[in-house]
């Protein structure tokens, strides 16, 4: 951590921050440590924006923020550091200009630029603790196997529709790895804009990784046992997990397999390019559109497969597909030399079906949103078929 | 009784709540029959077919949590709550 400015509070510091270091488990010292800190928050999105006001508030000395975005309307109902007038600024320029408004005694740097591979490591370096508040499941295994290589504490939160999880990871208790050793399959989980995220949840995971990431820079943990959090803002429940490093984690585990960054995108089933994943890419992979599909189905040699039951397949489905279970799937009876239409109701199962056939060799693609984007079109499909029966 | 807490996308996608109550069973694998009575080929996405659970799933049974790739054969209290996670991504 510095230590220049933060040596010495002047009056100005001391009336700012009275407040706080009034607090027993604060005081000037702890003040003094707040201040020489370096945090690099990673997004400057929803969570990002909750988390890095907060910091800068509480006198964090020196905050990074890196995304490589830019501000758009969609993004203002839950990403408070921005507002109507930077639409169109970078997301790091915008995000800063609030936050000096907030502090204009820290020192905010701006990374303008998406995380990579690339440039991680020495991202990381500048700094005492890691903030995640990134939107893509490549960029929190980067953010995670980069920290664990620099023995980097990590406050990492997502957040999806009302639900939030949050977990600090800190150096030699476990890491993301531990918890999730592998990213579900591309597609399988929707991201927050097909699935949508009440805004607020933001705001509350948000905070909750400022007051953790100050608790870590205090060394206020009553216990730093590692926990995994999981906000339920419906049932208006948080849950706590404990777990424990994971001694075959392949990043901090007793031997670890991998030591060095790797290509991220690639990891996580998207390919190999190199470029940032963007929410919409993460989904799309091996999707298709209702629109697409159609004009898939114009080509006589493609295999519908619908992986619902017979009980909603005989409800409505697509003209010439087929039921096909699960299991069915182990011992195929379809053409690998043909394309594969996977079908179900909202998109979920087709996907695992899509990223399963994939695997065995298939030319396989899922109906994005399934049989509930197909709407009109597929009833009266099913009406005709079953007025010829 | 048994409450099975299932990821969200997952009882959305079958039609099942978000916590499903069981009759209690000897194992994991008892109640997962029982919950896949219920939701159709639910289980076919949490385990695998060799009766691991499936690696991207992370899984507490009352409150410890199991080592990735376990087999779902393990014992169960008869008030055990088994939560079934999932990463999300969202930022």
């Amino acid at each position: 951590m510095e230590n220049d400015r933060a040596s010495q509070l002047t009056g100005r510091d001391l009336a700012r921050y009275q407040r706080q270091i009034v607090l027993p488990q604060l005081g000037i010292n702890g003040q003094r440590r707040l201040m020489s800190s370096r945090v690099l928050v990673v997004g400057a999105g929803a969570l990002g924006s909750a988390a890095a006001a907060y910091l800068a508030a509480a006198g964090v000395g020196t905050l990074g923020l890196v995304d490589g975005d830019t501000v758009e309307l969609s993004n203002l109902h839950r990403q408070i550091l921005h507002d109507e007038a930077h639409i169109g600024w970078s997301k790091t320029q915008s995000a800063a200009h609030r936050l000096n408004v907030i502090n204009s005694d820290i020192r905010i740097q701006e990374h303008d630029e998406f995380l990579s591979s690339a440039n991680a490591l020495d991202l990381f370096a500048n700094y005492d603790l890691i903030v995640n508040g990134s939107d893509n499941f490549p960029a929190r295994y980067l953010v995670n196997d980069a920290a664990v290589f620099l023995k980097k504490p990590v406050v990492d939160a997502a957040i999806l529709r009302f639900e939030g999880q949050l977990a600090v990871f800190r150096p030699g208790l476990g890491c993301y790895r531990c918890l999730f050793p592998t990213p579900p399959s591309p597609g399988t989980v929707p991201d927050c804009a097909e699935a949508g995220i009440f805004g607020a949840v933001a705001g509350v995971l948000g905070s909750m990784q400022a007051v953790e990431a100050l608790k870590v820079l205090l060394n206020l943990e009553e216990s730093p046992s590692s926990a995994f959090l999981i906000y339920e803002a419906l049932a208006s429940r948080w849950h706590r997990m404990p777990f424990h490093r994971d001694p075959d984690c392949l990043v901090c585990g007793d031997t670890p397999r991998i030591t060095a960054l790797i290509d991220y995108q690639q990891f996580c089933g998207l390919g190999s390019d190199r470029t940032q994943a963007t929410p919409a890419a993460a989904s799309d992979a091996f999707s298709v559109t209702a629109e697409e599909a159609m004009r898939m189905m114009e080509d006589p040699h493609l295999t519908i497969l619908d992986i619902r039951d017979e009980a909603e397949f005989l409800k409505g489905h697509l003209p010439r597909a087929r039921q096909c279970s699960m299991e069915e799937l182990d011992a195929p009876t379809f053409s690998r030399d043909m394309p594969v239409l996977v079908v179900c109701a909202a998109g979920v199962r087709s996907a695992y079906a899509t990223q399963y056939l994939r695997s065995r060799g298939y030319e396989a693609w899922s109906l994005a949103g399934g049989m509930r984007t197909w709407g009109g079109a597929v009833s009266a499909v099913a009406i005709q078929e079953r007025t010829r029966r | 009784m048994i409450t099975v807490h299932l990821p969200p996308d997952l009882a959305r996608e079958f039609g099942a709540a978000p916590a499903v109550t069981l009759e209690a069973a000897a194992t994991c694998t008892d109640v997962l029959i029982s919950l896949d009575r219920r939701h159709p080929g639910i289980v076919s996405w949490i385990l695998e077919p060799d009766g691991r659970f499936r690696e991207h799933l992370s899984v507490f049974v009352s409150g410890r949590r199991l080592a990735p790739r376990s087999q779902a054969s393990l014992a169960l209290a008869r008030d055990a709550e088994i939560w079934i996670l999932r990463a999300i991504s969202g930022g």
